[in-house]
């Protein structure tokens, strides 16, 4: 009987909020509209975030897994240089030496290659080889074939689904035949398409067998991912402690003179989030985009509590008439909170509609292929009701808690009540509200000026029309004859090569200059081809470029006759102690090749402006190239693209030409930063644009609060321009206290990003005043509308007494 | 000072149009002290917003001092009632927020006074009311009496050539109603022509003539004493405005 009663108490509160509600329309409106995009804004980027925590935790084995690191610091440096690929003995050794090690595996990424399928060729950029063990460690789901041996034999072959329908179709793909690099490969398993929140991404695996590298153990190179799979998780730093004593005794002499060498391990979850090694800085975007996710979120919620109690005094009287006929508190507090829980629910139900709208709109901009995968259905449904939860509390509690308060007598009188506390957190909400999005405008707009920064700047090396061809398949031998054809092209005015892309330049040398006695220095190092430096408008401050005689020179057989011509930056003669001029013609060697320092190049950027410049050295070499630059004459690029493209099909029939424009891989190496400055670009929009639903929603009803005043005033004297100006300088006022707030703010979190810029802009103060101007204006334009309207209205009206 | 000719005024809601003020006609003299009475709905408050120039009137004829100002726009009539004119209302209308100086003053700003002579002009006219010693206080401190004082400072700050009350009495006891009719009656034997909206027979005794209304219409006039007319020009701040310069 107490739980029917019970029942219809609780329907007829949702009845009742349910025709408030849709008797409020403006306010109704507002609210749930500012909710409905603080919704799903929140899920995008709950997914996204989702997406970035559980990186490599799918793994069965995932707690298991360790990866190691490789490091290595000569005398000079002050930290060591950690790189994630390591030498090919570090899994074989783990597993002969340490009993904590189960399993091990490595992993090498080949470059590109050509695999041909019946008489079908496709080029495939992501492809590798892995030990045997390697799916006994990591869990992908296998469609055909079993994961304990599908790697075993030499050039077997494991595809992902994608990668197999591209081949074969609906046809079965297991014991079919491919050719790559003049060898069959047999389909020995096909295995789920790799999720994105996978550190491990590849399109085909072959068995590491398959490669000659399976056949050396060596330390003296590294190129491979090397995974452990340890008994237990805790065992990591024993292993650690072991590696640690076994390098110690392998590389003692090195040690002796100063080098250190070891083999450093980090859990396989940690990788993605905290490693050094990763790419990017996902856990600093992780923060960003929580903070951007739970302030809009929260914005949203304040607009709902300050419509809600700025309509306060118009439901006074209702207020009292609930309570003279025997409300409770309680009673009304429900009454307010189910009014919450209804605008929460709708706004939630559409939040999430609109949020699987946006999704791959949204997984476009932020670059990462997020969908739905990620809405795991047990944590997906945590987090709506947890949303609703909090949502409904947050923007129910305190009207519901205000509004119930007031004592009957005068709540039903309506009028002359102090609504001073409730009218000042009104306006400190307003202040936050602001104070958040005017941050989001300076934020945005100091990022925007840095990345135009950073496309603009001179780096000392001009990107402008050169287009960079893979190389990786070209020998050094038929570099040449590539050169001497491409120049043909008369839209073409010069052809180099380098072993790296000259924007991002990644060798680890080191270099010893003079008679032999003194110390290493680590140094970028990069071979290239004779026509580098002039190709890219690389200065040279002292000495002379390279000749064919210093190409001729490294072209000697045997090596040890070879004579290498080196050029130095500015900062690499520095650090050796030298001049540009006192270092040109000083001997100099470079891990083993033996020459003299030919000239020295002004510093310029090799790596992303993040970094300082450090020393570098180039010399001509022609052993290999990674890229092959082409500098066009200018005009149509699309037309000379062409042209390459047929030199290239009459070259190599058989292969895939894969080019890029030199400004875009210097773009690309910005592009987390691109991605942020356009996450914030869009939520600074939509914060602004919440906050300014509430600011309209406010407006309206402090004029129809003050319509009295208004009225007495305009009796008075008072002018149309005067009444508004009063009513919307009121607001104006809130908006320059979250200016004064905002700018310290975003000043500090904008240091810190810059901070992470070696080459940086200046604080533009400037911009801090613009994207003040800014939220003044969008605020004005907000109130004044409401303003000019209650200015004009007839004082007649609102001072009739009743 | 006023002559009014067939005014009219209409109210229409979706299904009725009401008729507030039907072809009604008189006109009051410059230092004239006149009541309007008649029962509840009867055009009085609408009369009173009109000749306050707060309202339009939907035809007929209102001459202001040989002006005719039925066509006059918003701006116009803000300008012409801003200096000629004062209002006292029932419910007194102060503004909450604001101390009672604040409240005296604020016809002053509008009209463009500067500071040192609003306080100047402020300070004399609460003297004069006798509620100098509340000048700091706010609207709700204030007893029904008081407030009614300061809205009648308020009123007379501007030196209006006219006072229009609502029912100034309405909303106190008969001591501080009395005490509020004798301010009028001392302000219309310095010169200031006072309309009154009124209920009470004995507020109304205090003027020289009383109109009474009924649906709209003018039925009868008593006149109660003898005045002597002395016209006065109206003025804009401070200087003498012209037929020709209002239009």
């Amino acid at each position: 009987m107490r739980s029917l009663e019970h029942n219809i108490m609780i329907r007829n509160y949702f009845k009742i909020a349910y025709r408030n509600l849709l008797r409020n329309k403006l306010t109704t409106g507002l609210s749930l509209f500012g909710l409905i995009l603080g919704v799903a804004c929140f899920l995008l980027l709950a997914t996204y975030i989702l997406n970035e925590l559980r990186y490599d935790t799918f793994h069965d084995k995932a707690d298991r897994i360790v990866f190691a690191n490789f490091n290595y610091q000569s005398p000079s440096d002050i930290t060591a240089e950690r790189s994630q690929v390591t030498p090919t003995a570090v899994v074989p050794v783990a597993k002969r030496e340490f009993s904590e090690v189960e399993e091990g595996a490595r992993f090498y990424r080949f470059n590109n290659r050509e695999v041909l399928v019946g008489n079908q060729n496709f080029n495939e950029k992501n492809m590798a080889i892995a030990d045997a063990s390697f799916f006994n460690i990591f869990s992908f789901n296998f469609l055909e074939g079993n994961p304990e041996d599908a790697l075993k034999q030499p050039n077997h072959l494991v595809l992902t689904k994608t990668t197999a329908q591209k081949y074969f179709g609906n046809r079965k793909a297991l014991g079919q035949l491919v050719e790559i690099d003049n060898k069959s490969w047999k389909i020995s398993g096909v295995i789920d398409d790799i999720p994105t929140y996978s550190t491990l991404q590849f399109d085909l695996i072959g068995a590491y067998g398959s490669s000659e590298r399976s056949k050396t153990e060596t330390w003296n190179s590294a190129n491979d991912w090397s995974f452990l799979l340890l008994h237990k998780a805790s065992q990591m730093e024993a292993v650690q402690k072991k590696l640690n004593q076994y390098t110690n005794y392998l590389f003692s002499d090195d040690y002796a003179s100063g080098y250190k060498m070891w083999i450093g391990l980090e859990p396989i979850t940690r990788v993605h989030l905290h490693s050094e090694i990763s790419s990017g800085n996902a856990l600093t975007y992780i923060y960003i985009f929580s903070g951007i996710a739970i302030l809009l979120l929260l914005i949203a919620c304040i607009n709902f509590a300050n419509l809600m109690t700025a309509k306060a005094s118009e439901r006074l009287k209702e207020i009292g008439i609930r309570k003279t006929l025997g409300a409770a508190r309680v009673n009304l507090i429900f009454q307010f909170l189910a009014e919450s829980a209804i605008i929460t629910g709708l706004s939630i139900i559409l939040g999430v509609l609109l949020a699987f709208l946006l999704l791959p709109a949204f997984g476009n901009v932020a670059n990462a292929e997020i969908g739905t995968q990620s809405w795991n259905l047990t944590y997906f449904v945590g987090l709506i009701i947890t949303l609703f939860v909090l949502v409904t509390s947050v923007a129910g509690a305190w009207p519901a808690l205000v509004l119930s308060k007031f004592k009957p007598v005068l709540a039903l009188k309506g009028k002359n009540l102090s609504f001073g506390s409730t009218a000042l957190l009104r306006k400190s909400l307003v202040v936050f509200q602001f104070t958040i999005s005017i941050a989001f405008i300076m934020a945005t707009l100091v990022t925007k000026k840095q990345l135009y920064f950073i496309q603009h700047t001179d780096t000392g090396l001009n990107r402008n029309n050169v287009i960079m061809l893979d190389a990786s398949n070209v020998t050094s031998g038929e570099l040449a004859t590539v050169q001497s054809e491409l120049r043909k092209n008369e839209t073409i005015s010069s052809v180099t090569a380098a072993y790296d892309a000259p924007v991002n330049v990644q060798g680890g040398y080191t270099i010893s200059v003079g008679t032999g006695l003194e110390d290493d220095m680590s140094i970028t190092a990069v071979p290239v081809d004779k026509d580098f430096v002039s190709t890219l408008g690389i200065k040279i401050l002292a000495g002379t470029d390279f000749t064919l005689s210093d190409e001729k020179l490294v072209k000697i057989e045997p090596n040890e006759n070879r004579q290498y011509a080196f050029m130095l930056n500015e900062k690499a003669v520095e650090n050796l102690g030298l001049t540009a001029e006192t270092a040109i013609g000083q001997p100099a060697n470079i891990n083993g090749r033996q020459g003299f320092i030919k000239a020295v190049l002004q510093d310029f950027n090799f790596t992303s402006l993040h970094e300082k410049i450090s020393p570098i050295a180039i010399f001509v070499e022609y052993d290999y190239f990674g890229e092959i630059l082409v500098k066009t004459a200018g005009g149509n690029p699309t037309l000379t693209i062409s042209e390459i493209e047929k030199t290239w099909q009459s070259l190599y029939p058989d292969k895939t030409l894969n080019y890029t424009f030199l400004d875009d891989a210097y773009a690309a190496l910005y592009k987390s930063e691109k991605r942020t400055a356009t996450i914030l670009n869009i939520f600074s929009a939509i914060t602004i644009m919440v906050s300014c639903l509430g600011l309209f929603g406010l407006s309206v009803f402090t004029a129809m609060q003050r319509q009295k005043e208004i009225g007495i005033r305009k009796v008075l004297g008072a002018s149309i321009t005067q009444v508004t100006a009063m009513l919307t300088s009121d607001f104006l006022r809130l908006v320059v206290i979250a200016i004064i707030i905002a700018a310290p703010l975003a000043w500090y979190f904008m240091t810190g990003w810059l901070q992470g810029f070696a080459f940086k802009i200046r604080m533009p103060y400037d911009l801090f005043l613009l994207a003040g101007a800014i939220g003044l204006l969008i605020a004005f334009l907000t109130v004044s509308f409401q303003a000019i309207k209650a200015a004009i209205a007839n004082p007649v009206k609102s001072l009739r007494t009743e | 000072m006023i002559k009014i000719t067939d005014l009219e005024k209409y109210y229409a809601t979706e299904e009725v149009r009401t008729i507030a003020l039907n072809k009604l006609s008189f006109s009051v003299k410059t230092g004239e002290f006149v009541a309007v009475m008649g029962p509840s709905g009867c055009g009085k408050s609408t009369l009173l917003n009109i000749l306050g120039l707060l309202d339009d009137p939907d035809g007929g004829s209102f001459m202001f001092n040989d002006i005719e100002v039925s066509g006059f726009n918003e701006r116009k009539r803000a300008e012409l009632r801003k200096h000629n004119i004062g209002f006292v209302f029932q419910s007194f209308n102060l503004i909450d927020e604001l101390t009672v100086f604040e409240n005296v003053e604020l016809p002053l700003i509008y009209t463009g006074v500067k500071s040192a002579e609003r306080k100047e002009r402020v300070d004399a006219v609460l003297e004069k009311m006798q509620i100098m010693h509340r000048r700091k206080h706010f609207p709700q401190q204030l007893s029904g009496g008081q407030q009614q004082r300061v809205a009648v400072a308020r009123a007379v700050v501007n030196n209006p050539k006219l006072i229009l009350a609502d029912e100034p009495t309405g909303n106190l006891d008969s001591s501080n109603g009395n005490e509020v009719m004798g301010l009028l009656t001392e302000l219309n034997e310095a010169g200031t022509t006072i309309i009154m909206v009124t209920h009470s027979e004995h507020d109304a005794k205090y003027s020289h003539r009383i109109i009474r209304m009924l649906d709209g219409q003018k039925v009868t006039e008593n006149i109660l004493a003898d005045f002597k007319s002395s016209e006065r020009p109206l003025t804009t701040e401070g200087g003498t405005l012209t037929p020709a310069e209002v239009k």
